[in-house]
């Protein structure tokens, strides 16, 4: 409607002025358009009309990847992303219709009447120009990488595409978890393996890193100087030194030089320390077993519905119950006593397969490898010292006054802490301490240095062997930036509920 | 801004490229001045660079035998060392022009991964070392053992291949560096080293107490060890192919460094082809046609190359075997020129 | 006494004599009253305090005793780090001794050392004045530094045989030599893109602010280490077929974007921070854009950020001993490579050699946050209220 009354007022020359801008401005926008075009069509195409030459093919190809599903999800997805980058320059259309949208709003409602004829002048108009030029240009220069290693792979008799990981891996893995997998296995198997030996190795350093960082960190941040001192000098050594010689010297320094099988080091008669690993009794579990898992379940259960009665009954009559307590007693007690009665009447639950030294090395029993152990140590010790930072920093967030008031109101100290203080604390404290969790996964790839078979190191074996840099490195990728997105979306999300708390 | 982005990237880009036409490898190669030669990060014996980074060894010498005959100089060659990794990746992006490697012919590589063996300059197979302490004999007492090895190689491959084939147990613990491999092996990571035999000469150098240590009986593999260059230059190809084939024709016809300018005076017509008095042989593959000459004097043929960097006299202390010449032998073996 | 008062039904107590002086309170001053406040306050915290000081104690006593009583300073090969009649040796410093050129400048020929040594100081000469604030001329010095001083540095270091300098190839370089080409180099790319992307994430242009989180959360997404992968092996495959890039340059481009991606970030921060009426008031005032961003926010909002912008480039510097893995020798892959010289394998070698890196990277890192510290401090003086 405003437009209709602003054009009720516009002279026959501020007419004339805005059709020549408008066609000036649509012209603009055909020739970026057209320089796109040519980018796509040339590099990536080879012919100026590549682009639509064969479109209704593409089509047809992305038809059939999409119902062909053979060879397993990893390969149908890639077969689809091979597909859809013949027809990918077209999505760019979107952008280049979407910008003449704007340009045509621009003409004609939100300014009518620019200061100046030459839209140059104006800030919505460089605006929307700079975005064409920017988008122009980057998207040439995609095109130009795309088209180059497109190129650089047919002349290497190398199409992309993802077929390869159903083939025979042929080469072993020393560290394999939760599935089965032998040198028969396929390519695609193998790099499961190794992603499950990351999620493993970053799930257990996560754990470790934490404990320690809030250990470090309320030291550094006791009142007694001597530990205050130990802690900043623990933090101050530990962040300025790289993880990456931090790993070799637990590896190389550390484990390296501990003693042969022969010569373990023995605790307990059960485990046994060498430097081929960790040997510890790897228990067995017969059927009753699910008995005390059913305990186990039970109990957490219970200490659930225990705790929200408790809250309740303190809402309404301000009766404290020691829930803690309770639920301890309940999630530890209620498996052992199942235990204990499994054992009277139908014998142990559980039995140990003990590690014992049979030719070469311990066979039987658990195993940690060397390997292993070097990371968990170098990514946990390196991540706590930041750990520790956080959590002084979230601490020393909480104002002082809100300590004093607690006091004031009669809460002890343990209340105060666990009431008052870590609930504030805790609000400054996880958004950082979230990117730590996700820069520790995203360490735990240095594994391929000492040769801890994970996502990384065994995906460069999956390349060396089939020779596919491209589809190997995009697979990386692939995976590390799906992790690192979920985090950010975790993370918005509990920055986002902590601020309603706020309110 | 984000144009500015592109630019810098585009600047970025273009500081520290080198343009080498696509013409073909022959003349970048001429432009350039010198030949870009993959090799190993340190293998004594076949690539090994001393302190100073000068490199020596078979697979150097054969470097240095194509720039002789690309140049008639053996020095205008420069050297990348290159881990089992990145070698094939290197060769074909065209980083290297030419990969001599202690590299083994297998059908994947040459047809899969793009790639053109020009021959055999070592034929070796894979072997085990072990600590003699271990008191083991024989690869069929290595059930259960612990095994360092280098990702990226057949090697890899066959020690999985036959430890399955002999139902026995086994732990791989694979790194990319050599030198990872023999530092492991050598704090007792692990029991058992495997490579190729050739290389477990060579790295056992490299041990605190190379006498401590035995090279087990058994060959798993066979490892024809040969220099690569990528699919789509025959004539490249060609020329290296070659150099090798000249450099063992020399040694089969006699021909070594001292001798090769009176025998140029030979009358024996496979001489007198071989060091161009004849024919145009070198012209044909875009060479002088002195080019054998020039490999053979500054270089030496073939026999002279496995003596000084391999032979019995040299620390690795290796046997001619299998290479020596068909005549005395071995199966090293070239066809004519003519 | 005269007892006219009525009587009370208790007697009334009255002090007759004054009490004795109490004991003085424990000093709260002085170094005794410290040591009493924090260290020995309770029995909980005496023993804290006894048992950190005997971890100190531990740890420092067998650190002097292993990098200094029971080091071994001299020798020609292993064998003068070899335990002697069974008794162990401490860290060999012979063997850094001897490797002391590689460790430093990795295989640059030894007659040409003057050429980085010279790099070094003029880049200390230029480095040091720009970083204490007194010091005038900041717009000059700044100018040499990234102006002239990457130039005549690349003509050193690489060479120009026009002017006489042989050319050293890239393949040579190594050591600390190369670590501090890495970092430095990518420092300098990594602040002006970071501010370039940070500035492009706030931008009110849709396309532009949605190129740049794409950018940024792509590289904060990915392991480095897959990154250098990507750049070693990739870019050759991304450019056209008749273009190589140096060993050198790969990795660099690698390591630059990734940490302008974390720049980013840092400087976003500092962005978001300016109040609102800096943006109005700097419009009102009729300012353009860049106009706006150079002279009044970007001054304020990289202020603010100062320990941000420290804290990458000490994650930079510490980032840079990956490109060990991807086969180049800088620091970390120099001395691990000389880990293998049999000639040098004794039990102290490997730990010496940590040692002596640690220290290193300790050295720098530590300096870098020093002095981030103490600029925070000097730039926080003029905001006080
Ligand atoms: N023949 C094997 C190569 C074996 C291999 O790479 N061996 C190691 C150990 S002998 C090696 O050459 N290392 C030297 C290096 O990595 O620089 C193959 O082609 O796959």
């Amino acid at each position: 409607m405003s437009t209709t009354t602003l054009r009720m007022q516009e002279t026959s020359a501020e007419h004339a002025a805005r059709t020549r801008r408008f066609w000036l401005v649509m012209a603009l926008g055909a020739l970026s358009f057209l320089l796109f075009f040519l980018a796509a069509s040339s590099f990536y195409y080879k012919s100026p009309t590549g682009m639509f030459a064969d479109l209704a093919g593409w089509l047809a190809a992305i038809g059939a990847a999409l119902v062909n599903f053979q060879g397993g999800f990893l390969v149908w997805l890639g077969r689809l992303v091979t597909a859809v980058v013949n027809i990918a320059p077209m999505f760019s259309l979107i952008f280049f219709i979407g910008m003449g949208y704007r340009l045509w709003r621009w003409v004609q409602e939100e300014h009518p009447r620019p200061a100046s004829a030459n839209p140059l002048f104006d800030r919505h108009f460089r605006g929307i120009f700079s975005e064409l030029v920017v988008f122009t240009a980057l998207a040439a220069f995609i095109w130009w990488i795309v088209g180059n290693t497109v190129d650089n792979l047919h002349r290497l008799g190398k199409p992309p595409g993802f077929d390869f990981l159903g083939a025979t891996a042929g080469f072993g893995i020393n560290q394999v978890l939760f599935l089965e997998y032998a040198e028969t296995s396929s390519y695609g198997k193998a790099i499961l393996v190794g992603l499950i030996n990351t999620i493993v190795l970053s799930l257990a350093g996560i754990v470790l890193a934490t404990v320690l960082g809030f250990i470090i960190g309320i030291m550094r941040l006791s009142s007694n100087w001597v530990i205050a001192r130990i802690a900043e000098a623990y933090v101050e050594f530990f962040r300025n030194v790289p993880l990456l010689l931090q790993i070799f010297i637990w590896y190389n320094a550390v484990l390296k030089p501990l003693p042969g099988p022969r010569q373990s080091l023995v605790v307990a008669d059960a485990v046994f320390i060498n430097n081929r690993g960790v040997y510890s009794p790897k228990p067995i579990f017969t059927d009753a077993w699910w008995i005390v898992v059913a305990a186990f379940v039970i109990g957490i259960v219970a200490s659930w519905f225990i705790a929200r009665w408790a809250h309740r009954r303190q809402m309404q009559t301000g009766q404290p119950f020691p829930v803690l307590r309770t639920a301890l007693l309940l999630i530890f007690g209620l498996p052992l006593l199942a235990y204990g009665l499994v054992s009277l009447f139908a014998g142990p639950p559980v039995s140990f397969d003990y590690p014992e030294l049979r030719g070469f090395n311990y066979q039987g029993g658990m195993r940690i490898i060397p390997e292993f152990i070097a990371m968990l140590m170098a990514l946990s010790i390196y991540t706590a010292a930041f750990i520790a930072e956080i959590v002084r920093a979230g601490i020393q967030a909480v104002p002082h006054g809100q300590t004093e008031a607690a006091l004031a109101l009669g809460l002890t100290r343990g209340q105060k802490m666990r009431l008052v203080v870590v609930p504030q604390a805790l609000r400054v404290i996880i958004p950082p301490l979230t990117s730590q969790y996700l820069n520790l996964t995203k360490n735990s790839s240095l594994a391929v240095a000492i040769a801890y078979p994970d996502l990384v190191a065994v995906g460069g074996i999956v390349l060396n062997q089939s020779g596919r840099e491209l589809e190997i490195i995009a697979l990386w990728m692939l995976i590390y930036l799906s992790l690192s997105l979920a985090t950010s979306a975790f993370m918005n999300w509990y920055n986002a509920k902590m601020k309603l708390v706020e309110r | 801004m984000k144009k500015i982005v592109a630019l810098a990237l585009g600047a970025l880009m273009t500081a520290g490229v080198a343009t080498a036409a696509n013409a073909g490898t022959l003349e970048d190669v001429k432009k350039k001045g010198h030949v870009q030669c993959g090799v190993s990060q340190g293998l004594p014996g076949f690539s090994n660079p001393d302190d100073k980074g000068n490199w020596t060894g078979l697979d150097v010498d054969f470097c240095r035998a194509v720039a002789a005959a690309v140049f008639g100089d053996p020095n205008k060659v420069k050297f990348t060392p290159l881990s089992a990794k990145e070698r094939f990746t290197a060769l074909r992006s065209g980083e290297v022009d030419l990969l001599a490697r202690n590299t083994t012919w297998t059908m994947q590589r040459d047809t899969e991964l793009g790639l053109n063996f020009v021959g055999v300059n070592y034929y070796d197979g894979q072997g085990f070392m072990v600590r003699k302490s271990l008191g083991v004999t024989s690869a069929l007492q290595l059930n259960g053992a612990a095994v360092c090895t280098n990702t990226g190689t057949t090697t890899e491959l066959n020690v999985a291949d036959y430890f399955r084939a002999n139902k026995m147990q086994y732990e791989v613990v694979a790194f990319e560096k050599a030198d990872e491999v023999v530092k492991a092996y050598d704090e007792g990571r692990c029991d058992v080293y495997t490579t190729d035999r050739s290389g477990l000469a060579a790295q056992r150098l490299k041990l605190k107490n190379p006498d401590e240590h035995v090279v087990l009986p058994e060959i798993i593999s066979k490892e024809p060890l040969g220099p690569v260059v990528r699919h789509g230059d025959d004539q490249w190809f060609d020329i290296v192919k070659w150099t090798l084939f000249a450099m063992i024709n020399a040694e089969e016809l006699g021909v070594t460094s001292q001798n090769v300018d009176e025998m140029k005076k030979s009358t024996n017509p496979s001489i007198r082809r071989l060091l161009g008095v004849e024919g145009k042989f070198g012209e044909n593959i875009g060479l002088t046609n002195d080019w054998a000459y020039n490999i053979i004097k500054h270089v030496g043929n073939y026999g002279e190359v496995y003596e000084r960097n391999v032979g019995p006299k040299t620390p690795l202390g290796l046997a001619r075997g299998l290479n020596a010449l068909w005549n005395k032998g071995g199966i090293m073996y070239a066809p004519p020129i003519r | 006494m005269p007892a006219t008062t009525k009587k009370l039904p208790w007697q009334p107590f009255h002090r007759n004599d004054m009490l004795p002086p109490k004991p003085p309170p424990p000093a709260t001053t002085g170094v005794l009253g410290w040591l009493r406040r924090n260290l020995f306050s309770n029995w909980w915290n005496t023993l804290l305090t006894l048992l950190g000081l005997w971890f100190i104690w531990v740890v420092a006593s067998s650190l002097i005793e292993f990098a200094l009583i029971k080091a071994v300073w001299t020798g020609e090969d292993r064998n003068a780090c070899l335990p002697k009649d069974g008794v162990e040796v401490g860290a060999c410093w012979a063997y850094v001794n001897a490797k002391f050129n590689q460790f430093m400048d990795g295989f640059y020929p030894a007659d040409q050392e003057w050429r980085y040594l010279t790099v070094y100081a003029v880049g200390i000469a230029l480095l040091v004045p720009l970083l204490i604030p007194k010091v005038p001329w900041k717009g000059l010095n700044a100018l040499l530094l990234f102006g002239a001083y990457p130039v005549l540095a690349y003509l050193l270091l690489y060479g120009a045989p026009s002017l006489g300098l042989p050319i050293v190839e890239t393949t040579q370089w190594g050591g600390l030599l190369l670590t501090l080409v890495i970092a430095s180099v990518g420092i300098v790319i990594s602040l002006p893109l970071g501010i370039v992307f940070a500035l492009g994430r706030r931008s009110q242009l849709p396309v532009i602010r949605f190129l740049s989180i794409a950018f940024i959360e792509f590289w904060r997404g990915v392991p480095l280490i897959t990154v250098l992968f990507m750049s070693s092996v990739m870019l050759p495959l991304f450019l056209p077929e008749d273009v190589t890039l140096d060993k050198v340059v790969r990795p660099l481009v690698g390591v630059a974007l990734f940490a302008a991606a974390y720049m980013a970030e840092v400087v976003r921060g500092g962005l978001q921070a300016i109040p609102k009426g800096q943006y109005e008031a700097a419009q009102a005032l009729g300012l353009t854009y860049w106009q706006m961003m150079g002279l009044i926010i970007l001054p304020q909002a990289l202020k603010l950020v100062i320990p941000g912008i420290v804290n990458t480039f000490i994650g930079l510097f510490k980032d840079t001993s990956l490109v060990s893995i991807i086969g180049l020798f800088d620091l970390l892959g120099i001395v691990q490579t000389s880990l293998a010289d049999a000639k040098w394998s004794t039990p102290t070698t490997a730990p010496t050699a940590y040692l002596f890196l640690a220290l290193v990277y300790f050295f720098f890192c530590y300096g870098m946050s020093r002095y981030s510290l103490f600029m925070e401090r000097h730039l926080h003086t003029g905001h006080k209220r």
